[in-house]
């Protein structure tokens, strides 16, 4: 945790106020003059315990161990919030990178050989069926797209030569130049803001085989876009924005490996996303973001739940996707009740099982407007109508 | 700058802050009240984080009545700029004045940049306004402005003074108190949250919420109080969107007794919700569950 000098400055000014055997007034002093946050104030809080037990002659055997159980003690903050500090580079090689891949993900019909070089095999091959090495090729062709994220329109203006609305306040200004008189007309109009990306990608069992090559595709999301916010949920929600900072891949996938702790277990989307709304919503500023949830919908929770949730979502922020790694298959019906419950509340349902589909998915980011929801339904008909057919095909 | 505190002799110690806080029907706690202290004799501004309606904005008004200052309020908001938060010219009244200048013969040429043509916006007055009162500047929901006014606000926030081309630059005399809130729905610029102090708020507890509502809606009976501070403790431990925070439940206690209510039954909770709730899904998760709050929080006061 960064303390600069003058932060030291003021708590050693702070202290002169107060009695330095009180020990929580001095531990207060220190809380407000070297936090910054509440992530900090806890750290902060840590440190002064550790240092008063010195100070009072208490034996410091054990040392780092005893350091570590005090922050277990007190971090009764969702582990996501330890990320918060900073995160120490990961040392030992991830679960992610060396597993081989369970046998669940068995052999579907591909795309004809044939004719299509290497490269474009690899495009349509469904990220369940790579090799090692082919997963390495796919590695680096995720981390190649290129990712454009739609504007929105922010309030804050800027000077414009000739667009927009009159400035009026330049406009007097130049005036008084020339003795009064309007002389040119200056315009300002409104800047663009980038619009936000959320992502929640489900690592849960059933997702186990494309885990791997889709958190590659949030960790280069996440390079481009630094304002991202990306986590991921099975049994709970965990934010791992931070952690996908480190510019190598692997070693930020290790990170992420060792702080996820429902790793390949069961799903709970609706109590995740309700996690979510309840504890990151309104810090990440998911209002008027872009939603993608990555699931293949099969989840052990209550769909009413699901539901609700959804609903929640759809509200905050500006458009809502669904990415699906099961949709690239001819046969998938999203018929369990999970998907089934979720899937009219979503703007768009797309698949994500080969990089054909990422790279489609890039071209979606870039066409969507900033205009409301309801007006850029004009650019997805080809999308409507998949969706279409999958719930004429339901309702048969 | 070494040595600087502000100007406000009333206040030595951190239990006189208290003790002044409490008699001004604030309830706070010692590490509140300890960073407060801190920022008046270190001069540095305090950032307040928390829950919304927990008390942030108020504080900043129960300081200005304890320091009998003036309360210059800068409400932030996207796309505040300059303009919005320390000055403006006239620009009318200046082409008015070249105007009448002109039509009257031999006229002199007008000032056109005095103190008559400034609009001053609230960070210039509470820069300008020490020398009569003290200031507090309250900067509210700055997590609603953007970037480029963290970074604007540092700059000022410094050393106190802005420069405004025409005239020069301006600096306080006697800097304010400084008061800045945030409900956290964005990241704060880094520099700016480093310059300030930091208080952070947290839901009250039993006892403090009791003390508040006791300070706050005297009209209000012991038992009607602390039954009602328990039901809305135990709400806050469920699963809702909107918490109710500590002026939810004193308008509660306030409906409540207004309805000549002498105690918690289902009939006026269900109708008397929509005070601590505030929408559609929250209302409709906690209806079912009125008849086991009231009974366990008749249990638990």
């Amino acid at each position: 945790m960064p303390v600069s000098t003058s932060r030291l400055q003021d708590f050693s000014r702070g202290l002169r106020f107060v009695d330095l055997r009180d020990r929580e007034t001095v531990r207060f002093v220190a809380r407000s003059t070297l936090a910054s946050s509440r992530g900090e104030r806890t750290m902060v809080d840590i440190a002064f315990d550790a240092l008063w037990l010195t100070l009072e002659g208490a034996p410091t055997a054990g040392g780092s161990a005893a350091w570590e159980e005090k922050s277990e003690q007190h971090l009764d903050l969702p582990e996501s919030m330890k990320s918060e500090g900073g995160s120490r580079p990961p040392e030992s090689a991830s679960r992610v990178g060396l597993d081989p891949g369970p046998e669940r993900c068995d052999e579907s019909a591909g795309r004809p050989v044939g004719l299509y070089s290497a490269e474009e095999r690899l495009r349509y091959r469904d990220f369940s069926q790579l090799s090692e090495r082919e997963l390495e090729d796919a590695k680096r062709f995720v981390a190649s797209i290129r990712w454009y994220l739609p504007e929105r329109r922010s309030r804050r203006r800027r000077r414009a030569k000739r667009t927009g609305e009159i400035d009026m306040r330049r406009l007097l200004r130049h005036s008084l130049r020339h003795g009064g008189e309007i002389v040119d007309l200056p315009h300002r109009r409104r800047r663009s803001k980038r619009r936000r990306l959320v992502l929640m990608c489900d690592i849960s069992g059933s997702m186990d085989c494309y885990t791997r090559v889709l958190l590659h595709f949030l960790h280069s999301v996440e390079a481009r876009f630094s304002a991202a916010e990306v986590f991921v949920f099975g049994t709970r929600l965990t934010r791992i924005t931070p952690l996908l900072r480190w510019r190598d891949a692997d070693a930020a996938l290790a990170a992420v490996s060792e702080e996820v702790q429902d790793w390949a277990g069961g799903t709970r989307i609706g109590d995740s996303i309700g996690a979510f709304h309840r504890l990151w919503a309104r810090r990440s500023g998911a209002n008027g973001a872009i939603i993608v949830i990555i699931s293949d919908g099969w989840d052990r929770g209550d769909p009413e739940r699901l539901k609700h949730e959804m609903q929640r979502l759809r509200r905050t922020g500006h458009r809502l996707l669904w990415l699906n790694p099961l949709l690239g298959s001819r046969d998938y019906r999203p018929l369990t009740r999970g998907m089934a419950a979720a899937l009219p509340l979503v703007d768009d349902f797309l698949p994500v099982n080969n990089i054909n589909s990422l790279q489609e998915l890039a071209g979606l980011f870039g066409a969507l407007s900033a205009r409301s929801r309801s007006a850029s339904s004009s650019v997805e008909p080809r999308r409507l109508h998949r969706r279409d057919r999958v719930t004429a095909t339901m309702r048969r | 700058m070494p040595g600087r505190h502000l100007e406000f002799a009333v206040l030595s110690s951190i239990e006189d802050v208290q003790a002044a806080l409490t008699a001004h029907r604030y309830v706070s706690d010692r590490e509140l009240a300890t960073s407060l202290f801190l920022s008046l004799q270190l001069a540095k501004p305090l950032l307040v984080e928390g829950e919304a309606g927990v008390g942030k904005t108020e504080i900043a008004k129960v300081m200005a009545c304890v320091l009998e200052a003036e309360l210059i309020r800068l409400q932030g908001y996207e796309g505040i700029d300059v303009t919005a938060a320390v000055y403006e010219w006239d620009y009318s009244r200046q082409i008015m004045a070249i105007r009448l200048a002109e039509a009257s013969p031999g006229g002199s040429t007008p000032d056109l940049f005095g103190p008559e043509f400034l609009i001053k916006r609230p960070l210039l007055q509470a820069l300008e306004g020490g020398d009569a009162r003290p200031v507090v500047l309250l900067i509210d929901e700055l997590d609603r402005a953007d970037d480029e006014f963290d970074a604007f606000l540092l700059e000022v926030l410094s050393d106190f003074q802005v420069t405004i081309p025409e005239i020069g630059t301006i600096r306080a005399r006697k800097p304010p108190l400084v008061i800045i809130t945030s409900n956290r729905t964005r990241e704060l610029h880094d520099a700016l949250r480093r310059r300030c102090l930091y208080a952070w708020i947290d839901y009250p507890s039993f006892s403090k919420e009791l003390a508040i509502l006791a300070l706050r809606a005297p009209e209000v009976m012991e038992r009607l109080r602390e039954h009602v501070v328990s039901f809305v403790q135990e709400l806050r431990s469920l699963d809702i969107y909107k918490v109710p925070g500590i002026s939810e439940t004193i308008d509660w206690a306030r409906s409540l007794t207004a309805l000549a209510q002498q105690e918690l039954d289902v009939e006026a909770v269900e109708a008397t919700l929509g005070v601590l709730l505030k929408n559609r899904e929250d209302m409709e998760r906690v209806q079912p569950l009125v008849g086991e709050l009231i009974a366990r929080s008749g249990r638990a006061s």
